[in-house]
Formats: structure tokens, C-alpha cells, sequence
């Protein structure tokens, strides 16, 4: 009764991704699978989902082997991937019953459909694993916790005997997560094996019997969870011992003027609930696991929500919106480039002469854009060349770019480096270094260890949306941070 | 993901199809008027010509309201009737309150950026979607105008509450929409004039350019500081304005307030609008491409006429015209996806 994927080799094109990893998962097991980003982690389980055909390699089901041309292949042998997006799988106008008993009503083939046994037959499913949810609620109004363990109660209805499960506690708070592992439990006891990708390692330490760690596509550690096992093994099975320290230099001691500092004020309604501040042309990386907040500090401090006092350079300001926040100063890389940050259908010379002002005189605007894909390395190195059409780390040199016709004061950095290739991203990592040694402050954001290492003068973690320690930058290696990271999660589920 | 998609192989598309499917729409009004050149003789004559863009002259003016909407990813379909109102609301102020030149011009241009608020704060406050919205306004401002004139049209020596009405369409005012300079209609010179400014605006200032932006991707637009909602706002507000103007040319050209005169524009305006937006296989909306739309319908209605085509027939062929020069711009392939 065992899922083994045996000898997966696996690559993208020229990247190669996997090279002869073995995995296996038992009934009745709870196995993590653990890594860095890029480690493979994803893939594997994509492919052991039927989404990717691996290039080689087997899967068998006891024994025997199996070939997933899809997801529903895998599905028809009862392994059910939940990804992050739990919405795929969920109609989201049909009430709760509806979409718990779809698989039901599919085998049962009946034309008339009674709606109140079917009601009935969902509250007992929904009642032997512990969710309180009104079931004529239409999906659309659940909350991505509710969401995900309907996705999952579904799934074990429809007899899933191995789930495969992408960080699927990372949107969750912690009373939520407590209770997701309560379920993982029962279905282990009722003899379900159950993979799981997280990046909370304490998490994985108290749930998980059966650990693997990749590095790099390649199998690095695989044992079994015991008192033995201590959280400093994994994290340097996973980042390949302390290599990673501090990159970027240490400027002596001058001390540059505070550009923004953000206070607490007590009880008023502009509160953020947080402070710190940021010196003249600092590096400072915001540092938090998925799930911890980064997005909607960046999007607050942009004015995509309420309204906050700041202080810029001595003085206290407000910012209600976007436009008042780029007044005073704010620049904003947004994660999702392709949605937020670029107009796909438009040329680099738009974008970046977007902050001009009056009249449009082209050759000006031409020169302009020239000199800038220059200094920024953009290729190709034309500027009426649609963005859409450009590779991911040229798009993102357009988003940044577009802002610094004008000298800013602070720039927001929220996940830059996301999709970007090796070679484009320390080209990027560069520009942001130059645009810091001209003055600008930035706030970088990042889940990624390597990335908050290569940039920062100094590092804040971030969990739950508050800044729980500040490490320098002399300080710092890959493995402190990850420790810290974890260590504050931890800390803060007990309190 | 990404990586996946990538190794799809894209086919080469073939030089001449995709110049076919970018100047596609170019070249069926290139067609268009070789056919109607050769067929007939009086086709190409000066005073056909003007014939022509003396037609089309109104119908643009609501055709660049609607191009404004379109701009910021918007819909006005309400010109038609705030086009009817400007008409009654300009000859009421002549005929019934016998106002001067300035007050008969002001007041439709005060109604058209009433309309426009109005349509900005259904779509962009109340969040309504566009169609719908400026459908909804459509009605209640046709409604406004035929309430107003209780159904019958404003014209000189009217009976009035109090007797014959005793306002007259002053010779100042009827110069606009009959009257030529240089032998080129008036009409056809502030229809030129405002093309050129709305050029202008749109292609030449960062204002249009921003505009631009809004429509093409609000979110980003919001979140490098442009005032998206006031960009909206202002499209509404100059789509109405585009309106009443044309309610304007149109009450001086005919020398009467017809009750719903603007009623018949709103399609032409519309196809021309869309016409516009799939020239040169941009799939956006431009001045330039809106008054070739209108020039290309102006042209099938005269060379139609001149053909004895009847007027009811005739919108079966600006309806397949419609059809083709969308077919070819949404054929085309995205590549840049």
C-alpha cells in the first residue's frame, strides 16, 4: 500500500530540476517534504500528482507501477494534490453540499436530486471531521481555511488514500493550524498517507513521522521524526551547511539621517501597529515566512488600505492613498510584476517616461529611455519593444526602472526576485544597491534567505505582521535566519 | 509554471497574414470607396464629399465621447440621449426663454457634464458595471428630455403656455451647423478641430498617456499613484461633453429641437468607436482610428444611398462591416501574451 516515486530525474527545458530522487510514503504516514526554494520540492509533487511527466523514472502503488498522464489518473488511484489554490477545485457560487457531494452525484448518476438528503449526508461528513460550517453557504463567502479543509473532507470522501498537501498552513493563523493538524491526524489514523510542503519546521517537527529533505534536486536527508532529531540538522540539510553569510558590504560607522520612521501612536484609528524606522539609503530586508504579513505591510505602507502617519525626514505626514504616498516620496515593486507592476501591451518607453509631466515629445522621451536601458541593462535594448514580450527579470528592470525618472525617497521591494533567472537577478540586485548608494531607502521583502543575505544592511523578521527581531547585517548567516524565523513562529503559537 | 509555457513552440505567422490582419480594417474603407468610386459616377465629387463629412460630423463628435469612455476600459452608451437632450436643452434656452449666443451654448455643455458626472458616479462610486450603468442613465435621460417637451419638438412660433412662443433660432447659433468658411461646413470644422484636440489630449499630453495606463491595467496604475478614479471620472465627464456638442451641431444643422434626435447617432457612434478600436489591430481605442470608423460608415451610408439601397438595408451592411473589421483584429494572434 505504499506510493514510491522511484529514481525521478527532471528538468525544464536546460534547468534541471530532480536527479534520482526516491520518495515513498506509507499508509498511515505523515511524510514532509522539505527544502529551500528550488530545491524541487514543487516538482516532485507535481509529479507525483500527474501534473508533470517526470523525464525519468517510475511510480508505483505497491509495487506496481502506474502511469499518471494527469491529474485525474492520479485521482482514480486515490493521490490527491491540494495546492495553494484552493479555490481550483471549488465552484464557488454552489453552496458547501453541493461541493462536498460533487464527486457523489457524479458516481451516482441520478437525474433528480434530492437537496435535503444531500444536506444531510454533507453535515455528516462535515460533522465526523470536526468542521462547524452551515452547508447551504455558498463557497464563494468561505474563508480559505474553511475552504481548504472542505477541499480536503472531499477529497477522503471520495476515498483519496494519499493527499498531497503545498504549504497548507501558510495562510493560516494559528488557531486554524492547530486545528488543519487535528485533521491531518485523524486521516493518518484512519490510514491515509499524507505529504506535506511546509516551510514551518516546528510544525512539521510535532505532526510529521517520516521526513525528506532536497537540496539543490537532489535527496540530502531522509529519516525518521524522534527526539534525536533537532531543528539545526534540517535547516543545514537544507541550506548545505553555513556557506551563506552576509554578501553585501558593512559601511562604516557614519550614520545617515532617519528617511522614514513609521510609530506606533496608541489608540488612534491610523495605528499601524507597528514601528521602526530607515535610515538615508539603508538596505533593509523584511524577512517572513509565506503567510506572515509582508504583503499587506508593503500594500499599508503604499496607502492601499487605511490611512497612516508617517514621519519622512523629520516630518510627519499622512498618507491616505497611493498618489499621496508617491507624492512623499514612496516607490512600490509589487510581487505579482505581470498583474501590478507593467502594462504588458505597452512599450518600454512608456513605462519609463511615466512619471513625466505635460507635453509628450518623443525624441526627448526616446533619449530618455535609451540612456535608462543602458544604465539598467534591459535587453533587448530597444525602446518601442512591448514588455509583454520580455523575459520575467526584463520586466521587472521595467518596473523598477519606471519609477527612478525622479530621485524617491523610499522604495518598497515586495518579492522581486520571484520567477527571475539567475543571471537577471544580480543585475537587479545591483540596481538596487546603486539606487540605495543615491539615497533611496528600501524595504526589501522576502521569504528567501539567500536573497535577504545578498541585500541587506540589516534584517527584520516578520511574523504575523509584527516585527519580532532585527539582526545586522555582520550577524548574519543562512542559518541564524532561518532559526529565528521558526523560532519566533514557535514562540508565538504558544503564547 | 512559467518555465513550462515557455517551451511551447510558437508558430512564425506569416508576413502577409499579419499584415492583412493589421491594416485589414484600412483597407476594406480603401475598398469601400474604390467600389463606390467606380460604380458611380457623382461619388467623387467635391460636393459629395462634403455631403459626407457634413453626415458623418455629428455622429463623431459622439463617437470620440464614446472613444474617451473606452480609453479608461470604460462603456458610455448614453450619448445618444444626452445628445437629445443638449438638442432640446439648446433650443428650449432660443425658443422658449429667447437667450442670447453664450447661455444657448452653455447650457447643453452644463447638461452633458451633468449626464457625465452622473454616468462617472454610477460606475466609479457605485461600482456598477459600465453597459449597464450608462444603459440605465440612457433611459432616464431620454426620459428628462421627452418629460421636458412632454413629447413634442421645440420649434420657432411654437405654442407656448403662455401664447406663441416668442424666441427665434438666432442667425449666430444656426451658423454653426449650416453655415461654411471657405466653402467647408462650419460642422465639419469643429468636428476637425475637436478630433484635433482629443488627439492631442489623448497621444500627446502624460494626461492621456495616464489615461491610457488606467484603462489598461488600473491596478498598476493605482499602484504607481495615478488617480485612477479622477481619470475615470474625467472620461465620463468628456464623453458627455462630446455629446452635447453634438447635440449642439445638431439642433442649429436642423433649426429645431426634435424630441430623441440623438437616439439614431448612438449606433453609428458606437461602431465607429469599435471600428476605431480594432484599426491597425491595436485593440485600442484612438481619435484617429474612431474617425476613420465614422468616415468608413459615413461613406456606406452616401455610396448606399446613391445606390438606391434602402435606408433599412443599409444596416445590415454596417452591421457585417462591424463584424469583419472586428473578426480581423481579434483573429489576430496574441503574441506578447
Amino acid at each position: 500500500m505504499t506510493l514510491t516515486l522511484l529514481d525521478i530525474s527532471h528538468d525544464f527545458g536546460d534547468l534541471p530540476v530532480l536527479h534520482q530522487v526516491t520518495f515513498s510514503v506509507k499508509p498511515g504516514e505523515v511524510h514532509a517534504l522539505l527544502g529551500m526554494n528550488g530545491a524541487g520540492k514543487s516538482t516532485l509533487l507535481h509529479i507525483a500528482a500527474g501534473v508533470y511527466q517526470p523525464v525519468r523514472g517510475t511510480i508505483n502503488i505497491d509495487g506496481e507501477r502506474v502511469l499518471f498522464r494527469s491529474t485525474s489518473d492520479a485521482n482514480a488511484h486515490g493521490v490527491v494534490f491540494l495546492t495553494q489554490e484552493v479555490d481550483r477545485g471549488l465552484v464557488p457560487q454552489l453552496a458547501v453540499h453541493e461541493n462536498l457531494t460533487i464527486g457523489h452525484l457524479r458516481q451516482e448518476k441520478a437525474i433528480w436530486f434530492s437537496k435535503s438528503a444531500n444536506r444531510a449526508r454533507a453535515r455528516a461528513l462535515l460533522q465526523e471531521y470536526g468542521l462547524d460550517l452551515n452547508v447551504d453557504l455558498p463557497v464563494k463567502e468561505l474563508s480559505l481555511y474553511e475552504k481548504q479543509m472542505l477541499s480536503i473532507i472531499r477529497a477522503v470522501s471520495n476515498q483519496a488514500r494519499y493527499l498531497l498537501l503545498d504549504e497548507p498552513t501558510a495562510s493560516l493563523d494559528r488557531l486554524q493550524a492547530v486545528k488543519f493538524y487535528e485533521l491531518v491526524q485523524k486521516l493518518q489514523l484512519q490510514g491515509l498517507g499524507i505529504v506535506l510542503i511546509s516551510h514551518k519546521l516546528h510544525e512539521i517537527m510535532a505532526c510529521c513521522q517520516q521526513i525528506t529533505v532536497l537540496r539543490g534536486g537532489v535527496t540530502v536527508m531522509e529519516r525518521s521524526v524522534d527526539n534525536n532529531l533537532k531543528l539545526e540538522d534540517i535547516i543545514e540539510a537544507m541550506t548545505g551547511g553555513a556557506k551563506g553569510i552576509a554578501r553585501r558590504v558593512v559601511k562604516d560607522g557614519e550614520q545617515q539621517p532617519v528617511q522614514l520612521a513609521v510609530r506606533t501612536t496608541g489608540n488612534r484609528s491610523d495605528d499601524l501597529g507597528i514601528k521602526f524606522e530607515i535610515r538615508k539609503g539603508e538596505i533593509v530586508t523584511l524577512f517572513g515566512l509565506l503567510g506572515s504579513g509582508k504583503t499587506e505591510l508593503a500594500e499599508t505602507l503604499f496607502g492601499l488600505h487605511d490611512a497612516y502617519t508617517a514621519v519622512i525626514e523629520g516630518k510627519q505626514v499622512t498618507i491616505r492613498n497611493t498618489r499621496q504616498a508617491v507624492e512623499q516620496g514612496f516607490a512600490f515593486i509589487p510581487e505579482e510584476r505581470g498583474r501590478h507592476g507593467v502594462w504588458k501591451k505597452d512599450d518600454i518607453r512608456t513605462h519609463l517616461a511615466l512619471s513625466f509631466r505635460g507635453m509628450i515629445h518623443v525624441s526627448k522621451e526616446l533619449a530618455y529611455s535609451q540612456e535608462r536601458i543602458r544604465s539598467f541593462a534591459i535587453r533587448p535594448d530597444s525602446p518601442t519593444y512591448r514588455v509583454g514580450r520580455l523575459s520575467g527579470g526584463n520586466q521587472q528592470k521595467v518596473a523598477i526602472a519606471k519609477w527612478f525618472a525622479k530621485p524617491r525617497k523610499i522604495a518598497i521591494f515586495d518579492e522581486p526576485m520571484k520567477g527571475i533567472d539567475v543571471s537577471a537577478r544580480e543585475t537587479i540586485f545591483q540596481m538596487i544597491e546603486s539606487l540605495a548608494a543615491e539615497g533611496t531607502s528600501i524595504l526589501y521583502l522576502t521569504a528567501e534567505p539567500e536573497e535577504a543575505l545578498r541585500i541587506s544592511d540589516r534584517v527584520w523578521t516578520l511574523v504575523d505582521g509584527q516585527i519580532v527581531s532585527e539582526i545586522e547585517a555582520h550577524a548574519l548567516t543562512m542559518d541564524a535566519l532561518m532559526l529565528t524565523a521558526d523560532k519566533e513562529v514557535q514562540r508565538n503559537g504558544h503564547r | 509554471m512559467d518555465t513550462v509555457k515557455t517551451l511551447r513552440t510558437v508558430k512564425p505567422i506569416h508576413p502577409l497574414t499579419s499584415y492583412l490582419f493589421r491594416y485589414g480594417a484600412v483597407l476594406i474603407i480603401l475598398g469601400v470607396i474604390a467600389f463606390f468610386s467606380i460604380t458611380n459616377d457623382h461619388f467623387l465629387t467635391y460636393s459629395n464629399l462634403k455631403d459626407i463629412l457634413k453626415a458623418i460630423s455629428i455622429t463623431t463628435f459622439l463617437a470620440l465621447g464614446v472613444t474617451f469612455s473606452l480609453v479608461v476600459d470604460g462603456f458610455d452608451i448614453s450619448v445618444g440621449s444626452t445628445t437629445s437632450l443638449a438638442t432640446i436643452a439648446a433650443a428650449s434656452a432660443l425658443v422658449l426663454h429667447r437667450q442670447e449666443l453664450l447661455i444657448t451654448l452653455l447650457v447643453p455643455l452644463l447638461c452633458g457634464i451633468g449626464v457625465g458626472l452622473f454616468n462617472a458616479f454610477l460606475v466609479v462610486k457605485v461600482k456598477l458595471p459600465d453597459l449597464l450603468a450608462t444603459l440605465a442613465v440612457m433611459y432616464i435621460v431620454n426620459g428628462i428630455q421627452m418629460t421636458y417637451t412632454k413629447g413634442y419638438s421645440i420649434y420657432e412660433g411654437m405654442a407656448g403656455t403662455g401664447g406663441e412662443a416668442t424666441g427665434k433660432f438666432i442667425p449666430s447659433f444656426l451658423f454653426i451647423g449650416q453655415g461654411e468658411v471657405l466653402g467647408i461646413p462650419v460642422a465639419v470644422l469643429l468636428m476637425l478641430l475637436f478630433v484635433g484636440l482629443a488627439y492631442i489630449f489623448l497621444e500627446k499630453t502624460t494626461f492621456g498617456r495616464h489615461m491610457y495606463m488606467v484603462g489598461g491595467n488600473a491596478e498598476a496604475a493605482n499602484l504607481f499613484g495615478i488617480p485612477v478614479n479622477r481619470y475615470r471620472v474625467l472620461a465620463y465627464v468628456i464623453s458627455g461633453l462630446f455629446a452635447a456638442l453634438g447635440g449642439i451641431v445638431l439642433a442649429s444643422r436642423i433649426g429645431t429641437g426634435q424630441v430623441s434626435a440623438g437616439a439614431p447617432l448612438l449606433m453609428d457612434a458606437v461602431a465607429s468607436a469599435y471600428i476605431g478600436f480594432a484599426l491597425f489591430g491595436e485593440k485600442r481605442p484612438s481619435v484617429v482610428g474612431t474617425l476613420l470608423g465614422s468616415i468608413l460608415i459615413g461613406v456606406l451610408l452616401n455610396g448606399l444611398t446613391m445606390m438606391n439601397v434602402p435606408y433599412f438595408a443599409q444596416d445590415i451592411i454596417k452591421g457585417s462591416i462591424l463584424v469583419l473589421a472586428l473578426t480581423f483584429s481579434f483573429l489576430r494572434k496574441e503574441r506578447s501574451a
